[in-house]
């Protein structure tokens, strides 16, 4: 929203005070200003020009000589515009001069002839997006005046944002903001000139309110003239410089009140009502309505409409009807400023997509006094325009002014306490009053009415007046200070620090970057990893957005693994490692209805290696998951997996990730599998992955016995190195446990540390060599006792099918 | 007899001294002093033969044999010390290094910035005192909105902004719904930090991204003050822009709107960059706003469980994507998660 200087010092004197100020002040006590802007700036050296001659450039068709006389002389210029002519007043930039858009102007032969300058459109002046040839000025511009003066270009425009001024619909105007620097500055608020000698007359116009929640009150302003004048320059500058297209006198002051009383209000051609009377009320099932845009518009029941005697002519409080509309031939007009519910106003708005002016006003709960200011304040303003209009004295009314003036109570003590400096109580009622509250002493309380217009939705309980009293105050008067507090600890987060440590493990130690994704599934993760099953294994459908605007957000993801495998493919294009790894959450379908669907936090982990051995890397991985899970403080196990795997797993090399539980059954926390062939093809990954999933919250959940220290061992171990030849069933685990199961206690360690296939190992079975280690407590083992050892093991093994490698 | 063992001895002594210093390293040291020395060493065989000899003679021949013993092996000793003297010499002499050849490569990892980020501030508000809690992503209507003081058709909650899911639910649009939540499981005092994800259901450009994260704190207790808020928040910034102790960071509040504070707040910070003269980054106002704040409204107490007339209490919720974005100067936003190593990979 956009607010212009000029216009507020019509409402406050603001003289003697720099817009930097005013912006600065404004920011720090009522809303944010985003910036402003002084008219003309840049413009200083364009002058009002007079086209004393100008005939046909005699090389360029399109081209004119011209002859300038810009009141230090006359300048030669070459102008391109069609509409340049002799005797035209226009702007002319001398050369030297460094125009808005940057352009710096030099003297120039065009076509030949020498060009001083430039004749200045609109555009080249910075003052409009339109060029369709020179900026033509009156007649009576005085040459050699600046061309900022002589267009009145002497305003500031400020822009406010508007996401701090939502709860204020007082600010939705100029004057509120007046009100606002009137108290900052501490000036005199001006009155508001209004039409004074208005009444409600409910003859002069029959209104009827079939739905009066919808609209409580309708005012109705009758005026008749022969013709018009235009809409003077002031008030079209005005409009202009808050971002406003002047159209006719009518539209434009009912626009000019609407941004000076934050009232929206809107003309109709009287003559073009049917039936002479206004209804207001909800829209019939299959009414339409040809709205001022020109679109038809579908209305639904819920929809709040003007009516006349037949048929909807507005759509209220959004925009009104192209039928009924004011145009050149317009005699008679009815002016209609009403109240409407807000919520009405803005879910008809929202459900055809129509933001207008009006409706970002009436969203917000006007003041219920408005409507009648905002019709006084229009007829005075067209009186004093127009004064050969007839304005009725009585004015239509149906409904009753449901204005508030509640009176709430302000404990001084409690706003010193939550603004946290000491604050003087008659400063506080200084404060308020400066913006309309009414204070009165109370005891040791402050008994505070709140003006109609902030009394709506704004300020309704004494936190509210605390806010009002610190934002005049000044906020920069508080001070800083730290709370005060007990020193108990914050409760343990398990999940919390599991998760932080399992992704550092892969970050710091495994050479992974830490990967962000979204939070969705995208139609394509659906096709290509979940093989366009919506619901995995036919049982657990996606949590499904109802109202994205982005097409890739429309389910949210039950798997991290897609959204890495895209970033995958994605970076192999310029690296030969890709290694990422991601903690975030997969959510699932609420079991019942209204509960929140189901997080599960998530690690994933993924790897590519471009010219890599996919048994290889999907070891390295399990290194990696190794890594991790020691630095969470878990041991665990690798494990043929039972049941259904996860898409990406290749079931030909999966490994289940168990925790095992002393005495209990192994937990499973996780899968690692190389990425299987048909999702690795659909996610254009040519390169050998690898993929892990891990369960944080059982990561955190798993019991962790307490580490205690093993005693060092007094004596040296003896080695032994066992190389073993073993079907492909047997797994190292399985031959690990053979090999322990007849060592025995003396056998203090087994360390797989080479496998082998193929050569001379027949096919179906592999080569595995072992180093064991024996050691005793209490004295150092001769040789014939570890050979005794190692020999029971070689028999034990031999009799599963294990033998040594010969 | 011990004459020609004499002469012997003589000619031992000078081979045994010619040898010793011809000797150009330990192993010919070695094989010198094995030759004289040894189990058939020259002298050994000498000292062998003095059983043989008359007793005279054995301790007139004796005593010259090992006065030459000890002469050479101080002399094997000298000139072993010599050798290790030139070695190390030679290795000095002869080693050099290019210093600026790197070693091999090491795979190092990459922590994301904005994860960095959450976990530097999530530690800075526990050593506060801080309980750092989560909440659920997919949050109800109540929590959201409605216990935040913002009711159905409050314009806060402009359906384009906000992921509804089937049923009703949204993604949290912010992480102050935690407020709610954490108040009803604690109650006051508290002190809570919700690092989190959130989402807005917006087109994404350079500065706008769909799915965001925040950081929400929340402090209730009896006498409670903006000054709280104020002072928390300087501390804050003091060790995320990692000043000098003592050193305070610039700061402003002003007034702004959110339905579930009052008095609603900003806090801007001075513009690192510029140092508040205005340029790009603070778009020329010197400022830079970090976060909505205020003190927590009656109504969301109440929603809590909370009694607001005994307690007071501040919140604030700030965006994390933009402050790492101003300390590593990413300019456009959906760099964030764009998972692309080339980003990724600049980070330490």
């Amino acid at each position: 929203m956009k607010l212009s200087l000029r216009w507020l010092c019509e409402h406050v004197d603001l003289s003697g005070l720099a817009p930097e100020q005013i912006a600065h002040e404004l920011t720090m006590k009522t809303a944010l200003i985003e910036g402003f802007e002084k008219q003309g700036e840049g413009l200083d050296e364009v002058r009002v020009g007079h086209v004393v001659q100008r005939e046909k450039h005699p090389n360029a068709d399109r081209l004119s000589f011209c002859r300038v006389d810009h009141g230090g002389g006359v300048a030669e210029v070459v102008c391109g515009a069609p509409n340049v002519a002799a005797g035209q007043r226009i702007a002319y930039a001398p050369v030297g001069c460094t125009l808005p858009g940057g352009l710096r102007l030099e003297a120039r032969k065009i076509r030949g002839l020498l060009s001083n300058g430039m004749i200045c459109s609109r555009k080249e002046l910075g003052l409009g997006e339109e060029s369709d040839g020179i900026l033509v000025l009156p007649d009576d511009a005085p040459i050699g005046r600046p061309i900022a003066e002589a267009l009145g270009l002497d305003d500031v425009v400020f822009e406010i944002d508007n996401k701090s001024v939502t709860h204020r619909a007082d600010l939705w105007g100029h004057r509120g903001f007046a009100r606002e620097l009137a108290a900052i500055f501490d000036r005199p608020l001006k009155p508001l000139p209004i039409d004074k000698t208005l009444a409600p007359d409910p003859s002069a116009y029959p209104v009827r309110l079939d739905d009066p929640g919808g609209c409580p009150l309708y005012l109705g302003l009758r005026v008749e003239f022969e013709a018009l004048p235009p809409t003077p320059a002031w008030m079209a500058r005005r409009l202009e410089a808050v971002g406003m297209r002047p159209i006719s006198l009518l539209v434009d002051l009912s626009n000019y009140v609407m941004l000076e009383t934050g009232q929206p209000t809107h003309p109709f051609d009287e003559e073009r009502l049917e039936g002479r009377r206004i209804v207001v009320r909800p829209a019939r099932p299959g009414e339409k309505l040809k709205t001022i845009d020109g679109q038809s518009r579908a209305l639904s029941p819920s929809d709040l409409v003007i009516a006349d005697g037949e048929r909807a002519v507005a759509l209220a409080g959004v925009m009104g009807g192209a039928e009924s509309e004011v145009r050149s031939g317009t005699r008679r007009v009815l002016l209609e400023s009403a109240s409407f519910d807000a919520a009405r106003v803005r879910r008809s708005a929202a459900r055809l997509g129509l933001r207008t002016e009006a409706v970002a006003r009436f969203e917000k709960t006007l003041d219920a006094t408005l409507p009648e200011l905002a019709l006084r304040r229009y007829a005075s303003l067209l009186r004093s325009i127009a004064p050969g209009a007839k304005v009725h004295p009585g004015f239509a009314i149906a409904g009753a002014v449901h204005a508030r003036m509640p009176t709430l109570a302000l404990r001084p003590d409690r706003a010193r306490l939550k603004l946290g400096y000491d604050l003087p109580t008659d400063e506080m009622a200084r404060r308020l009053e400066s913006i309309g509250f009414a204070v009165r002493s109370d005891d040791d309380d402050l008994a505070v009415t709140v003006p109609t217009f902030r009394a709506r939705r704004d300020v309704t309980c004494e936190d509210d007046l605390i806010e009002e009293v610190g934002r005049l105050s000044g906020y920069e008067r508080v001070p800083a200070a730290l709370p005060r507090a007990d020193v108990r600890p914050a409760a343990a987060a398990p999940l919390r620090q599991v998760a932080r440590d399992a992704v550092l493990a892969f970050v710091r130690e495994c050479g992974f970057a830490e990967h962000v994704g979204y939070s969705f599934a995208t139609d394509r993760h659906v096709e290509h990893y979940h093989h366009g099953h919506e619901g995995h294994g036919e049982t657990r459908p996606f949590v499904r957005l109802t109202n994205s605007r982005t097409a890739d957000a429309t389910r949210l993801r039950r798997s991290l693994v897609p959204g890495l495998l895209d970033a995958l493919a994605r970076n192999l294009v310029e690296h030969a490692d890709v290694r990422l790894v991601e903690c975030g959450r997969e959510y699932l379908p609420e079991r019942a209805e209204g509960e929140l669907p189901g997080e599960r936090h998530v690690l994933a982990a993924v790897r590519a290696l471009r010219g890599g051995e996919p048994a290889a890397l999907v070891l390295d991985l399990r290194t990696d998951v190794e890594t991790c899970l020691r630095r969470v403080r878990l041991s665990w196990e690798g494990r043929r997996p039972q049941g259904e795997l996860p898409p990406f797993a290749h079931p030909g090399r999966a490994i289940e990730i168990a925790v095992p539980r002393p005495g209990g059954e192994a937990q499973v926390v996780g899968l690692l599998a190389q990425l299987h062939p048909e999702v690795a093809r659909r996610f254009e990954i040519a390169e050998p992955a690898a993929v892990v999933e891990l369960d944080l919250a059982q990561l955190a959940a798993e019991p962790r016995p307490p580490l205690r220290m093993e005693p060092i061992p007094q004596f040296p171990p003896a080695r032994r190195d066992l190389a073993v030849e073993a079907p492909e069933a047997a797994t190292v685990a399985e031959i690990e446990r053979e090999i322990r199961a007849a060592g025995g206690e003396r056998l203090a360690r087994v360390e797989l540390f080479d496998v082998y296939r193929g050569g001379k190992i027949a096919a179906g079975r592999r080569s595995l060599a072992f180093r064991l280690e024996y050691r005793a407590a209490d004295r150092t083992l001769t040789d014939d006792e570890v050979n005794g050892l190692h020999q029971r093991v070689v028999d034990r093994l031999a009799k599963q099918g294990v033998t040594l490698r010969t | 007899m011990s004459g020609s063992i004499h002469s012997e001895l003589a000619e031992i002594e000078t081979r045994a001294l010619r040898d010793v210093g011809a000797a150009r390293s330990h192993e010919t040291l070695q094989s010198v002093e094995r030759a004289l020395l040894g189990k058939a060493g020259d002298l050994t065989r000498i000292l062998r033969g003095l059983k043989d000899l008359s007793e005279a003679e054995r301790k007139e021949v004796g005593q010259a044999a090992n006065l030459l013993k000890g002469r050479i092996d101080a002399a094997l000793a000298a000139r072993g010390r010599e050798l290790d003297q030139a070695a190390v010499e030679a290795s000095l002499a002869s080693a050099s290094l290019d210093p600026t050849q790197p070693g091999p490569r090491r795979h190092l990892g990459h922590e994301h910035p904005v994860m960095a980020v959450m976990r530097e501030l999530s530690d800075l508000f526990e050593s506060m005192g801080f309980t750092v809690v989560d909440g659920p992503e997919v949050e109800t209507d109540f929590f959201n909105f409605e216990a935040l003081n913002i009711p159905p058709n409050h314009p806060a909650r402009d359906a384009q902004d906000t992921f509804y899911v089937e049923g009703g639910h949204v993604l949290r649009t912010h992480t102050s719904g935690m407020q709610i939540r954490a108040l009803r499981e604690w109650g006051a005092p508290l002190r809570v930090a919700v690092p989190g994800r959130v989402f807005r259901n917006e087109t994404q450009d350079a500065s706008h991204e769909h799915t965001f994260h925040q950081l929400e704190g929340l402090v209730v207790d009896e006498g409670i003050s903006v000054a709280h808020l104020k002072g928390v928040l300087d501390e804050m910034l003091a060790r995320y822009f990692r000043m000098e102790p003592g050193e305070r960071p610039a700061t402003r509040l002003r007034p702004h709107h959110f339905p579930f504070v009052e008095p609603g707040l900003e806090l801007d910070f001075q513009c690192r960059i510029c140092g508040g003269r205005g340029c790009a980054t603070c778009k020329g106002t010197g400022w830079i706003e970090l976060c909505g704040c205020g003190m927590v409204h009656p109504r969301v107490l109440q929603a809590g469980n909370v009694d607001p007339e005994r307690f007071t209490g501040f919140a604030f919720g700030m965006g994390i994507d933009r402050l790492t974005m101003m300390r590593h100067g990413i300019a456009d936003i959906r760099w964030i998660m764009s998972g692309d190593l080339r980003f990724l990979g600049q980070f330490r």
